[in-house]
């Protein structure tokens, strides 16, 4: 609060000082600029962004749109965008067929954990292949590279037999265990992104650590961990993101739909509809207020850390 | 002193064996065993499905996949697209990237909205939205201006241009994320220092911002030629996912698989080996 009336009385200040020194010039346009320059600075980033926005924003707009219509405004074609009347039903049924509370929860724990493993794990891995030489570590940096390109629908088969011939079935260990050890569902790119910053640390850094006495595991878990925030920042929400939308792995793995997560509830929306919604027709509606239900969580969490994404945070100790 | 040193340097390279050992173990407990098999799937005919039993053929899918006529020509398809769509995207994200690090109100909502594509664009929910909407579409009301105006020839020149279009930029995404988080990582003392020798906004971004920033750049260059490589959408990935799940010729399927993994691997490598050059590490 105080911080603002100051900018504001430095504001006028500048503004009286300005005017004095120019209006006797009539420079009246170079006035303008030197005041407002700044703000009007923004215009075309904003009209850039909005632009742009279009884009990606056109699907989600249909989505929430369809996802409001009621079953005559889906079926009359002169309604493409906009819903005439507006009714929530549609969440209703999709809430309810889905369980959504209580695959909400499993699915939020299920990613919790499997994000958790993978950026311990993956940043572990990155830390020695940026900063420790040692024989072979070029070799296995590009068996990461490789598994990265190598989809993982090319050897779901032998996987899948491997852990059903260990009893593993209809369980999640298969998908979450890879995760802890830098391994799961684009574990590449993770150690990738990890690497590529631990790359462009000062050394400085590690010295300091080291000279410590902590060692070399003690520097990497008290200093050098907790100094590549944006990393890790990126990183977590990449891995939930991918997990969350993930029905790959588990429509493999996981047979009984009833074990699944909230996105395998979204793959049978239209059985689970007409097992739990007697005499509810289904249609595109329900589909959509299904899908968004799904990704809103996402959406919410999302928000609430990008702000994270900020210039303070990444200080890093590292300003000298 | 010295041989205090070297001593040092050894304990660290050997920790460097600890860093990546959970990758180690895993790698040989969940990949190493399923690429071996894949890799002799492609040497192999299956016999009976039901039991999955293989027959050693050795080259024959291999010579097959090679007069495939649909082979080479997806292949090459799925090159060019890489190589002409990689520095677009790489651009693109760049550029979205400084504009969303910038101090504008409303900062928050477009930067979710420039991730849909990463919230929307994958696994279920875009089972379900490409099903209804066709995620990757123009806003048809642009397209029906382009047909009031122009005459149909120019106007699918246009359009098409414009699809293109949409489609680099719905796989901008990552790499706008990964340029965000980059851009947090530079120390404000540079930009300071720069301004006290009167440096303008255009010199910070090649001698301060583009040099900071290239490790990312060269995570995203790799990283946007891998993903075009394993899409599911291109072209090849289309041909040896129909051949397996469709006509169940799991063994060609894989030998096409295989040969295809590594000339992108070649490709990624020569792709880092030109890459590499231009990163600037701190030192």
């Amino acid at each position: 609060m105080r911080n603002k009336v100051r900018t504001k009385v430095t504001k006028t200040t500048r503004f009286k000082t300005i005017l004095r020194s120019d209006m006797s010039a009539g420079n009246k346009g170079k006035l303008f600029v030197k005041i407002y320059g700044k703000a009007l600075g923004n215009i075309p980033v904003y009209l850039a962004l909005i632009a742009l926005s279009v884009i990606f924003i056109v699907p989600f707009f249909y989505m929430i749109g369809h996802s409001l219509m009621s079953v005559n405004d889906l079926l009359n074609p002169n309604i493409k965008w906009l819903p005439r009347s507006f009714n929530l039903n549609n969440y209703e049924y999709a809430y309810k067929s889905m369980n959504y509370l209580f695959y909400l929860g499993k699915t939020l724990l299920y990613v919790g954990v499997a994000v958790f493993g993978q950026i311990m794990t993956c940043s572990f891995v990155a830390y020695g292949l940026a900063r420790v030489n040692f024989k072979g570590r070029g070799i296995i940096f590009g068996i990461v590279l490789f598994m990265m390109i190598v989809p993982p629908q090319t050897i779901i088969v032998p996987q899948y037999m491997m852990f059903a011939n260990l009893g593993l079935k209809n369980s999640f260990v298969p998908i979450i265990l890879p995760c802890f050890f830098a391994m799961g569902l684009n574990g590449g790119l993770i150690i990738f992104v990890f690497r590529q910053f631990f790359k462009g640390m000062p050394p400085e850094l590690e010295n300091a650590a080291m000279i410590d006495g902590t060692g070399v595991f003690g520097a990497y878990f008290r200093v050098i961990f907790p100094n590549v925030k944006p990393a890790i920042l990126i990183t977590s929400i990449l891995s939930l993101v991918w997990q969350w939308n993930n029905s790959f792995e588990p429509s493999v793995y996981i047979e009984d739909t009833s074990k699944g997560l909230l996105t395998m509830q979204l793959n049978i929306l239209q059985s689970n509809v007409s097992n739990v919604m007697q005499g509810v027709d289904f249609n595109e509606g329900i589909t959509m207020a299904a899908t968004f239900l799904t990704v809103l969580p996402l959406i919410v969490i999302f928000l609430a850390i990008q702000g994270r994404f900020m210039k303070s945070m990444a200080q890093s100790g590292l300003a000298n | 002193m010295k041989k205090r040193s070297s001593s040092l340097e050894k304990r660290r390279s050997r920790s460097g064996y600890l860093f990546v050992l959970p990758w180690v173990i895993g790698f040989a407990a969940f990949q190493l065993w399923p690429m071996y098999k894949s890799f002799m799937l492609s040497f192999s005919k299956v016999t009976s499905v039901s039991g999955l039993k293989t027959a050693w053929i050795g080259w024959e899918n291999y010579k097959a996949v090679f007069a495939d006529v649909d082979f080479l020509p997806a292949f090459w398809n799925t090159l060019w697209t890489t190589v002409l769509y990689t520095p677009f995207i790489i651009v693109i994200s760049l550029v979205i990237a400084i504009l969303l690090n910038r101090k504008i109100k409303g900062r928050g909502v477009f930067r979710v909205i420039f991730f849909l594509p990463v919230l929307l664009g994958s696994g279920a929910v875009m089972a379900q939205l490409g099903n209804a909407a066709n995620i990757m579409q123009l806003p048809p009301s642009i397209e029906q201006y382009v047909n009031y105006y122009f005459n149909s020839d120019i106007a699918n020149f246009i359009n098409q241009i414009l699809e293109q279009i949409v489609r680099v930029f719905w796989k901008t995404g990552v790499q706008i994320i990964i340029f965000l988080g980059g851009l947090q990582s530079i120390s404000d003392s540079y930009y300071e220092a720069a301004k006290v020798d009167n440096a303008n906004a255009w010199d910070m971004l090649w001698k301060i911002t583009l040099p900071m920033l290239s490790p990312l750049m060269y995570l995203n260059v790799i990283y946007t030629v891998i993903d075009s490589f394993r899409s599911e959408n291109n072209e090849i990935s289309s041909l040896i996912i129909n051949q397996v799940y469709e006509y169940s010729n799991y063994s060609y399927g894989s030998a096409m698989g295989w040969i295809y993994f590594v000339i992108s691997f070649s490709v990624v490598l020569l792709a880092t080996l030109i890459f590499r050059r231009y990163v600037y590490y701190e030192k």
